[in-house]
């Protein structure tokens, strides 16, 4: 009887010598590793800035035309949130106005521009609207309007840069406009309704107070995306010398030896609005749990619906992906590009050529390597990240605030200035990376982790903790909960994550540009290195490589993680 | 062996907030200890520092006469031996019922057959057997609580925890289920804490009940007892001894209203210049004005209100000492009286609670001195 009973009890004795200490410190390195991947290099970089009394500073006020650059980059951001949010907004609005039916198909196609690289997209536009060969302007002079050999429209210019910038970003404003209101569900509008409120009073009353947090929370997004734009500017701004902070920064930063100092000091100003948006986004909103933790079983009940309620959206959509993707294959098929489809001279001797060139193959094998690299380190990471934020009673309260605030300031740096930020610290020594795929991941591991953090934070809000503390409570340790009950539970979490990292990793250009050397491209940079040396249909051929592998992975991560994944991409 | 012993619990939340203060409380093997109070009493923070979830800041844990919490000792959930039913179920959605049921075995390492077993014999238990192979989001709420109580009992823990499990089911489905708990608790004799707000559920299900506020133990008593005895005007309210007087003395005698009305409390000794005369709906009876009390029995002439028919029982409102409103229970049609007539309303001295001091404690015996 006492042999019994003291085995047991020495089991539950070692068990109970792991108090909450450790298990603390465990926490505290998870902090301590993502400050290093993401905090680190900023510090290191805007130290520079400071060296030599500051005089960094004196050399990017002397820098010819700074004002201009300055200029520039405020006006593309401005232009930007002026055109998606207001867009965004009432795209999804509408989309709530379609038949049930029509609903169902349409509402996730706004999401789809996200899924087309931004830099095959910019080509694409200069291939539907350069003054001279392209398709839109060719054919709008076949209608009369505008005259000689130009025009009338002109891609290659501030309002080209600006309208395309929105355009795209539109649809993350859509993102967030649209779960909010599908959340909220019409119940609470018909609840206003009952009350007596007029149609204009529920939407000034109810409506849009609701949609407050989404709105704001997309306009500082919006604001600091465009302000960090960087493919727009750098191939449609090129021909008209039309530079912002960040080409300013990438110029920079291909200069040898780099003058590290004069970036960090053009990246302070950008990296203090991002802070200050922050911040600001912080003060409005206040908890985000309040707004994340809504139910989404909500019903749109007695809303009064209409076919042409889609047509707006078909038009955004004809605008944003079908004309684009057009343009590419068009010039992707044909010898030369002259600004004219001759469909008798089709050829797929540009895919030919361009699987052949061993620097594709190089740059496609890079890619895939650096994407599995980078969810197989930044999913888990995220996954640990998320689970701190929630265990409130757990984990040390300055550990969660600090892994909160860098996930956060990460989301809001420009990438370009992530990008200098690397590649300062891991090609100078003691890493001296430059040109490895190791130092590509690490970046891309940086870079993503915020993104890997958030639809698996959304989860586990949806699940709540009663389901783990149900297995705990049932005998099963954290390990057999986490694999039998965690994993299961979010597993559309994890397969929004995998396939937002495999968008984003893919999409990704500015960090790419910096970090990857001549030798070894990543496939976005080979397509910047076609439009400088290349031919259109090789850039073309790029660009829909870049949508195809994009796609491969969206489907791979939905197969993995469910096909209700695609609502929460 | 399975009681449970808890010494001078803290648990706060922030410095402002004190969940749990310093709360002892010794719960006997095979008793089913019920915790009631409204909300932000503490009850269920006590249920989760007793099931390893919240960590206290102080005191001593002990199941089984096993420590499992106390000093530098902290004994993690899932080595506590305990089971634990939701109020929101918490049944995993990607699990079938039989795998719901099955898995604190699987957790132990017991093999497929023998848990499978094990988990149809406790959804048997349970009259849930039929439902196997289903999963949680296509079975009906009762079901689902009764699948949760299947998985709870099914690896026969030390002790049972429950937290408010019927709060999200509808009235005849929870009297259903509070008969089956008292089943099961009669039949595998499990030692059990149980989490809740509704009174009915307390008194039904508990061999003792205890009456949470703040953090610390208001009165802990079986049911009987603590329905005719409550100790402090506080319990007495949250079991729904609604009917308040608040009586003041003048010269001699205890009024109340405005104008006074007076009460005659024969033979009180009472510390205080003001006390606080609490009545069950059901000891008030109603009689024509004018009538006569007797010894123990006081009289105070009101107004009816309003009568709210209740199919069983009606309930009478009386408006008495202008203002004070008394709510009188009693089997449909028992009186003639409607809203607008002139009634007395009667009590018996013997069934008067009254509450004195700054906390409202029981003065006893009110009639009994008589």
């Amino acid at each position: 009887m006492t042999a019994t009973a003291s085995a047991p009890q020495r089991v539950t004795l070692a068990a109970a010598r792991r108090p909450a200490r450790r298990r603390g410190l465990a926490w505290v390195s998870l902090a301590l590793v993502m400050a290093v991947l993401i905090i680190w290099p900023l510090v290191r970089l805007e130290l520079r800035a400071f060296d030599n009394g500051g005089d960094a500073f004196t050399r990017m006020v002397t820098y010819p035309g700074i004002g201009r650059v300055f200029l520039n980059t405020l006006i593309v951001a401005v232009g930007s949130v002026l055109i998606a949010v207001p867009l965004g907004t009432v795209l999804a609005w509408l989309t709530l106005r379609m038949p049930p039916a029509l609903r169902r198909v349409m509402a996730i196609l706004p999401i789809v521009p996200l899924m087309l690289p931004a830099v095959a997209k910019v080509a694409a536009w200069t291939y539907l609207l350069s003054p001279r060969t392209g398709l839109l302007n060719t054919l709008l002079r076949s209608w009369g309007l505008g005259s000689g050999a130009t025009g009338p429209l002109d891609v290659f210019t501030m309002t080209g840069i600006v309208v395309i910038s929105g355009v795209t970003l539109t649809s993350f404003v859509y993102l967030f406009v649209h779960s909010s209101l599908e959340q909220r569900g019409a119940e609470l509008e018909a609840a206003a309704a009952a009350c007596g409120a007029r149609p204009w009073t529920v939407f000034t009353t109810v409506t849009l107070p609701l949609l407050k947090p989404a709105v704001i929370y997309s306009t500082g997004i919006v604001f600091l995306l465009s302000l960090g734009q960087f493919s727009a500017p750098l191939l449609l701004g090129a021909p008209k010398n039309i530079d912002t902070i960040s080409t300013l920064m990438y110029r920079v930063s291909g200069d040898y030896p780099v003058d590290y100092a004069l970036g960090a000091a053009l990246a302070l100003p950008l990296l203090v609005i991002g802070l200050l948006v922050v911040v600001a986004q912080r003060r409005a909103l206040g908890d985000e749990r309040r707004y994340a933790a809504v139910s989404g079983r909500a019903r749109q009940v007695g809303v009064r619906t209409s076919w042409w309620a889609a047509v707006p959206l078909v038009i955004y959509l004809l605008v944003a992906v079908v004309l684009p993707l057009l343009a590419l294959v068009v010039v992707s098929l044909s010898p030369y590009w002259s600004g004219r489809i001759t469909p008798s001279r089709f050829t797929f001797d540009g895919w030919a050529t361009a699987f052949a060139d061993p620097s594709t193959q190089q740059a496609i094998s890079t890619t895939a390597q650096a994407v599995g690299f980078t969810i197989v380190l930044v999913v888990p990471l995220g996954y640990l990240a998320a689970l701190a934020l929630l265990q409130r009673t757990r984990v040390p309260a300055p550990v969660r605030r600090v892994i909160d605030l860098i996930s956060s300031l990460a989301l809001s740096m420009p990438s370009v200035l992530m990008g200098f930020a690397l590649l300062l610290t891991y090609s100078t020594p003691p890493f001296r990376l430059y040109g490895t795929t190791a130092m590509v991941v690490v970046a891309y591991v940086s870079l993503m982790l915020p993104h890997a953090i958030r639809p698996q934070l959304t989860s586990m809000l949806a699940t709540g903790p009663e389901y783990s503390e149900a297995s705990r409570v049932a005998g099963a340790g954290p390990l057999a909960t986490t694999w039998r009950v965690g994993f299961p539970l979010i597993r559309s979490g994890i397969g929004v994550a995998v396939s937002l990292v495999v968008i984003m990793v893919i999409h990704e250009f500015a960090v790419s540009l910096m970090v990857t050397s001549p030798g070894r491209r990543v496939i976005g940079t080979l397509l910047y290195d076609a439009t400088n040396f290349g031919t259109a249909p090789q850039v073309a051929v790029i660009a829909l490589l870049m949508v195809a592998i994009t796609t491969v992975g969206i489907v791979a991560a939905l197969v993995a993680g469910g096909a209700r994944a695609l609502d929460r991409v | 062996m399975s009681e449970v012993n808890i010494e001078n619990l803290t648990k706060g939340f922030g410095p402002a907030v004190r969940a749990i203060d310093e709360l002892t409380l010794d719960i006997a093997e095979g008793e089913l200890v019920v915790l009631l109070g409204p909300s932000g009493c503490g009850k269920t923070t006590l249920l989760r520092c007793l099931a390893g979830l919240e960590r206290p800041d102080s005191g001593r844990i002990a199941i089984g006469g096993e420590e499992v919490f106390g000093g530098r000792r902290e004994i993690p959930t899932h080595r506590r031996g305990i089971g634990l039913v939701f109020q929101n179920y918490a049944l995993w959605p990607h699990m079938t019922v039989a795998q719901n049921v099955a898995y604190p075995l699987r957790a132990k390492g017991v093999s497929r057959r023998a848990r499978e077993a094990a988990a149809r014999e406790a959804l048997a238990l349970v009259e849930c057997e039929t439902l196997v192979d289903r999963l949680p989001a296509a079975i009906s709420g009762g079901q689902q609580q009764r699948v949760a109580l299947a998985r709870a009992i099914v690896a026969r823990p030390r002790l049972i925890l429950f937290d408010e499990p019927l709060s999200n089911l509808d009235y005849r489905l929870r009297g259903q289920l509070r008969q089956e708990i008292r089943d099961l608790h009669r039949t595998l004799g499990f030692t059990g804490v149980y989490v809740t707000h509704d009174q009915t559920e307390a008194m039904q299900l508990g061999s003792r009940v205890v009456v949470l506020r703040e953090g610390r133990i208001e009165q802990l008593a079986p049911p009987q007892e603590l329905f005719d005895r409550p100790a402090t005007s506080y319990v007495a309210r949250f079991l729904g001894i609604g009917n308040a007087i608040a009586l003041s003395r003048s010269d001699d005698r205890w009024v109340f209203g405005d104008p006074a009305v007076e009460i005659d409390l024969p033979h009180v000794p009472l510390p205080a210049d003001s006390c606080e005369l609490l009545l069950r709906a059901v000891d008030l009876t109603l009689a024509p004005p004018g009538s006569e009390g007797g010894a123990d029995r006081v009289v105070v002439e009101g107004t009816v209100r309003d009568v709210l028919f209740g199919g069983d029982v009606s309930e009478w409102i009386v408006e008495v000492g202008g203002g004070t409103v008394l709510t009188a229970t009693a089997a449909a049609r028992t009186w003639p009286y409607a809203a607008g007539d002139r009634v007395a309303v009667q009590f018996e001295l013997d069934d008067a609670l009254l509450y004195a001091g700054p906390d409202g404690r029981l003065v006893e015996p009110v009639g009994a001195a008589a």
